[in-house]
């Protein structure tokens, strides 16, 4: 048998070892990938509770102290709705301090709330601003249904229902 | 083929095998924590989504009218999610200040958690008597 010609070995080897290196880089690859989308994800997911969170310190509110904005359009609120929130708690209302204990320290800044095109239906968007933070700030959506008052009571919640977050992503 | 040839080719080889073997290694570690983290990170939803359902079920149930007294609503929804059962892994904390319940689900590794506010009066548990109250500001 005829020994190999010359100059073969190392072009060989080279190659070889390369095709390891790349094997093992792009294995890496992949892991950080899904390392970063899952921090993404764990952030989004902590997102969505700050603002579920402030969506019903936002209800609570709006049923125990001030009903009477409960069914009114948020540009509304300036001129019909003086009657029940004078003009610094409205904007304590807008711009809620979320007293959720998290760091950064945010506020649920109240972008929507006007009747949705369900009978007593109400569409709400609250943005959260983190301490910080400027750019991308992630909105949560959520409608709300109202039961009108009864006998012995004022309005009330039937349902919140969350219907997503938009951006947030870093 | 030189023996400087040969030995050159084997050095290239064997430290490239070497290295390739320890980004195998550390990834094949990297995917497995990840997977494990996927896993509670799950589990948390889930449990989570558990207190959250027993909290929409107590206030399908709820009396009609609701009650005025919104502190022991809470104390009854707090009830009411801790008696739902919570996943295998996870640990479930249920807090109540004011009028507000603080459910937080926590796995021990990784150190993973979720939490959320609950508000009665935003279940519909309790409402405001029809004379307007004034003051408070219902925050928990």
């Amino acid at each position: 048998m005829d020994p190999p010609a010359a100059g073969f070995t190392l072009p060989l080897a080279s190659g070889a070892a390369l095709v390891l290196v790349l094997g093992g880089l792009s294995l890496q690859t992949a892991a950080l990938q899904g390392q970063a989308g899952l921090v993404a994800a764990r952030r989004s997911r902590g997102l969505e509770d700050r603002l579920a969170s402030g969506a019903s310190q936002l209800l609570a509110r709006l049923v125990l102290d001030h009903p009477c904005l409960l069914t009114l359009p948020l540009a509304d609120w300036p001129s019909a709705g003086a009657a029940c929130a004078d003009a610094s708690q409205q904007e304590a209302l807008q711009q809620q301090t979320l007293a959720d204990g998290e760091s950064p320290a945010a506020t649920a800044q109240l972008q929507r709330w006007e009747p949705s095109a369900e009978p007593l239906g109400m569409d709400l968007a609250l943005e959260l601003r983190e301490e910080g933070r400027t750019a991308r700030r992630p909105v949560g959506r959520f409608r709300v249904w109202l039961e009108p008052p009864g006998v012995a009571q004022g309005w009330r919640v039937a349902r919140l229902q969350e219907l997503g977050l938009q951006g947030g992503r870093p | 083929m030189s023996l400087i040839e040969t030995s050159l080719a084997a050095v290239i080889f064997s430290g490239a095998a070497g290295c390739s073997l320890q980004l195998w290694c550390l990834g094949t570690a990297w995917s497995q924590r990840l997977e494990q983290q996927h896993r509670v990170a799950d589990e948390l939803e889930a449990a989570l989504v558990a207190g959250l359902a027993a909290a929409r079920e107590a206030a399908a149930g709820s009396s009609n009218p609701a009650p005025s007294d919104c502190t022991a609503a809470a104390e009854q929804l707090a009830a009411r999610i801790q008696a739902a059962p919570a996943g295998g892994a996870v640990q479930r904390l249920l807090e109540r200040r004011g009028d507000a319940v603080l459910l937080q689900v926590r796995s021990g590794e990784p150190p993973l958690e979720r939490q959320r506010w609950l508000h009665p009066a935003a279940l519909g548990l309790c409402a405001a008597p029809l004379a307007p109250v004034g003051g408070g500001d219902g925050s928990p």
